[in-house]
């Protein structure tokens, strides 16, 4: 207690901070002003006579002893004139948070304000969305708005595939970027197939999976890196091993 | 009064204190005299904190030295839109390493936007012999690994519920660390967990608690695994979908629609990822009976929606993307006149046209067709003043009313005037509003209203408004109850923060963002308000290495009776007789 006090009693020396922002101008028009006091709380009576040591020169212009809150400055109701060509250029300091973001576009960080855990699922819907009409003809007329926004986001952020499984008669698509290793690509996969599968009595370690690359030559997946693979890959094919 | 307090024995006021739950009235109790605190302290079972650096665990323990269930929050809420920086802390480790010997029978823990590692989750689970339950709600750092811990080790657990957590998934296999001994369930929130399931172990975990009521799954979860897990849980009555997709056959439909008829207890239901529309009906049986419907992650579009509320007369809370459009607005005014809790998200928040025909008008439809509606978050791209008044006059109960017009700045549509006149309305005929969210265009003197009025808010988040200190100043001056207030990119600066700095004092917190307050006046608070912590967050570097008028970047406030934190990243500062410190 004894070390901060004898710090708060030494701050009139640190006194510095205060000129930049103006407060001598504004205690020479407390006269004629409403203003709010420097009493403090009896919660911060330690610090009052520091307080009234650092606000000596307002507190002896007779300021504020009923008011209950403690102000380091003194608020008078109108901004004052002379502050004006300062703030302006605060306000122009202060449109910082406008940047670009990784969708292109120029967006303000954190606004609109949605948790980024909405987003991310918002991110995910937009993948997502272009099943709903597909799946619900009668309203499609409805949907096509909606349609033609998920598939612009989609082309952002997506790479669909398709995905034949040797013996199943629909190819399926599936959004390569959802990816980030062959080991949940292939669980992916085998969630997708598992009715075949099991129809088959066939294990996933049954079935291999190739790619066919840019040139249209069809490989293995799993001898070439990640990167590569999802860089030249067109299509994928589930094949049974050995067939 | 004290005599007579003194005439008990001290069993006797134990006894009687253990029927006080509510903080407020614990705390009041300990202020009544010196063998009320003392006996109080002993008895005290939870605790709340709502800002983990206000105090410190070891204050904590010394004072209570019994407490069976704690909640803490930590970073700001700004956070949630990724205001604060990666690092800024929140850790919840020290609390827990201090707790795991002083309170070996701790049973809940309640984590909100904290940082959560592995080795936290695995002392938790070795250290507390009768451990319950464990909210982690928006949390990070952890992975299955740590929930795997949680769930060999706490035999007792009843609720595990990681509410918008960001887990990193590792394996779905952590479901099968539960022990085949264990029964004790009760709730279960996974539905933030990215990762497929080991459905096996999901479905024998379903099938040996018999107390489960509350289930959110992931979006892994397909449609004909939860037909099975519904008929394992008839008892549920919360239940989180999976992904609400499969292709249509009618023995699925019937299968399902059979699973949900015999959950006659289902009150609330949410997740419905990837809606098949078809599927829908199959819920239709226990739509009465519902009370909450968070829809807010699922695609159901505006004439499906329509069909589902009016099946849900009951319907007390609902969340909801904009999907639902004015005329489901309509319908749910129409059907659910127990209605509360409205929330509406926006599907494509980054497209300034709009993707949807959802106005103010929806909003107005339910201020007048539900009563009993006392909290709204509302996200449009349109709104006037008139509405607003209507709106208010509608619905003088409002406790909580957070509008988000997504363009900033944007004023009355109608008369391209600002709509200082319209939140003027809310917080003038809303006594009870506790808290508020504001935006479009507005000047100073919407802050005037909400000073003269709000003398019931307790949170105010601002962004994008007011001319000058005037407006931050009247929010300061004039809302006596303020405990939280967030600001993002508004032109107040220096003058409005000094004049009200005792003001701080009375607050849990304030956050200021893009604003214009400069880092002399930071200093000046920290060094004169011993009992703030006053954080400079710029992470542009030192901010002595700017002018001291310069504004600041980011700045926390809050106040704290332990003193700065010790683990600030190198972007932050903390104000104030440190820094003198370091100076001398």
């Amino acid at each position: 207690m004894e070390l901060q006090l004898g710090l708060a009693l030494a701050l009139p020396d640190h006194h510095s901070p205060v000129k930049g922002f103006d407060m001598n101008g504004v205690n020479r028009s407390v006269e004629k002003k409403e203003m709010v006091g420097l009493e403090s709380k009896t919660q911060v009576g330690n610090y009052k006579r520091s307080f009234d040591v650092a606000f000596e020169k307002s507190s002896s212009t007779g300021a504020g002893n009923e008011s209950k809150m403690l102000a380091l400055l003194l608020w008078n109701d109108q901004p004052n004139e002379e502050d004006d060509d300062d703030k302006g250029r605060k306000r122009r300091n202060s449109c910082r948070s406008i940047i670009n973001n990784d969708d292109g576009g120029n967006h303000v960080v954190g606004w609109p304000p949605i948790k980024s855990w909405r987003k991310k699922m918002h991110h995910d819907h937009d993948q997502h969305h272009q099943y709903y009409p597909v799946q619900n003809n009668q309203m499609a007329n409805n949907y096509k708005e909606n349609e033609n926004d998920g598939s612009a986001a989609a082309a952002n952020n997506s790479m669909y595939v398709k995905v034949k499984m040797e013996g199943e008669g629909i190819v399926r698509k599936i959004d390569i970027n959802l990816h980030h290793s062959f080991q949940s690509l292939r669980d992916t996969l085998i969630t997708m197939f598992s009715k075949c599968k099991s129809k088959e009595g066939g294990a996933a370690a049954d079935y291999i999976l190739i790619y066919q690359d840019k040139q249209g030559d069809w490989l293995l997946a799993a001898d070439v890196p990640w990167q590569t693979f999802i860089e030249s890959v067109q299509r994928l094919q589930i094949v049974r091993n050995g067939g | 009064m004290p005599k007579m307090a003194n005439s008990f024995p001290e069993e006797v006021l134990e006894h009687v204190f253990s029927f006080i739950q509510t903080d407020q009235d614990r705390n009041s109790i300990s202020t009544v005299c010196k063998s009320w605190y003392e006996i109080e302290r002993w008895c005290r079972r939870r605790i709340f904190i709502g800002n983990c650096y206000a105090v410190s665990p070891r204050m904590v323990i010394r004072r209570f030295p019994d407490i069976r269930s704690i909640e803490l929050k930590g970073k700001p809420h700004f956070a949630d839109f990724n205001l604060v920086p990666e690092g800024w802390g929140g850790y919840v480790y020290p609390w827990i390493a201090a707790m795991a010997s002083a309170y070996p029978w701790l049973e809940e823990i309640k984590l909100k936007r904290m940082v959560v590692t592995d080795e936290t989750l695995e002392l938790i689970a070795k250290s507390f012999k009768n451990f319950k339950l464990l909210v982690l709600s928006s949390c990070e750092g952890f992975s299955t690994d740590g929930l795997a811990a949680i769930a060999a080790n706490c035999r007792n657990l009843r609720e595990l519920d990681l509410h918008e957590s960001d887990v990193e998934d590792l394996s779905g296999h952590w479901l099968s660390h539960f022990p085949d001994t264990y029964t004790s369930l009760v709730s279960l929130n996974i539905a933030c967990l990215g990762s497929e399931l080991s459905f096996s172990a999901l479905e024998r975990l379903v099938g040996r608690c018999p107390n489960l009521r509350s289930l959110r799954l992931n979006r892994s979860v397909p449609l004909d695994r939860l037909a099975n897990l519904l008929r394992q849980a008839p008892r549920l009555t919360e239940l989180g979908t999976g992904a609400y997709s499969a292709e249509l056959r009618p023995d699925i439909f019937t299968i399902l629609s059979g699973a949900f008829s015999r959950c006659k207890e289902l009150k609330s239901l949410s997740g419905f990822w990837d809606v098949v529309p078809p599927y829908l009906t199959a819920i239709y049986s226990i739509c009465p009976g519902l009370t909450s419907l968070n829809l807010s992650y699922s695609n159901i579009q505006s004439p499906d929606l329509v069909k589902l509320v009016s099946e849900c007369p009951n319907l007390q809370r609902l969340w909801v993307l904009d999907y639902i459009e004015d005329v489901g607005l309509n319908a749910l005014a129409e059907s659910c006149k127990d209605l509360r809790e409205l929330r509406v998200f926006p599907s494509d928040p980054f497209v300034v046209e709009p993707n949807v025909s959802l106005t103010e008008q929806g909003l107005i439809s339910v201020s007048e067709g539900c009563p009993k509606l006392h909290s709204v978050l509302y996200f449009c791209r349109q709104m006037s003043n008139d509405a607003l008044i209507t709106i208010a006059r509608n619905q003088p109960n409002f406790t909580c009313f957070r509008l988000c017009i997504i363009e900033p700045k944007i004023p009355d549509y109608l008369t391209l005037q600002p709509l200082d006149v319209g939140f003027g309305a809310i917080v003038e005929n809303c006594k009870n509003l506790r808290r508020l969210s504001i935006s479009g265009l507005l000047t100073d003197r919407v802050f005037d209203y909400i000073g003269t009025y709000g003398k019931n808010l307790e949170m105010l988040s601002v962004a994008f408004a007011g001319d000058s200190d005037l407006g931050l100043h009247h929010i300061l001056s004039g809302c006596d109850n303020l405990r939280k207030l967030e600001i993002r990119d508004c032109p107040f600066g220096d003058k409005a923060l000094l004049a009200n700095a005792a003001k701080l004092e009375t607050m849990r917190s304030l956050w200021m963002s893009s604003c214009s307050v400069s880092y002399g006046a930071c200093k000046l608070l920290g060094q004169k308000l011993p009992r703030l912590n006053v954080e400079v967050i710029d992470e542009r570097g030192h901010p002595e290495s700017r002018p001291e008028n310069s504004p600041v970047e980011k700045l926390y406030i809050y106040r704290s009776v332990a003193g700065p934190r010790f683990d600030m990243p190198g972007f932050v500062w903390t104000m104030g007789k440190d820094s003198t410190l370091r100076i001398t």
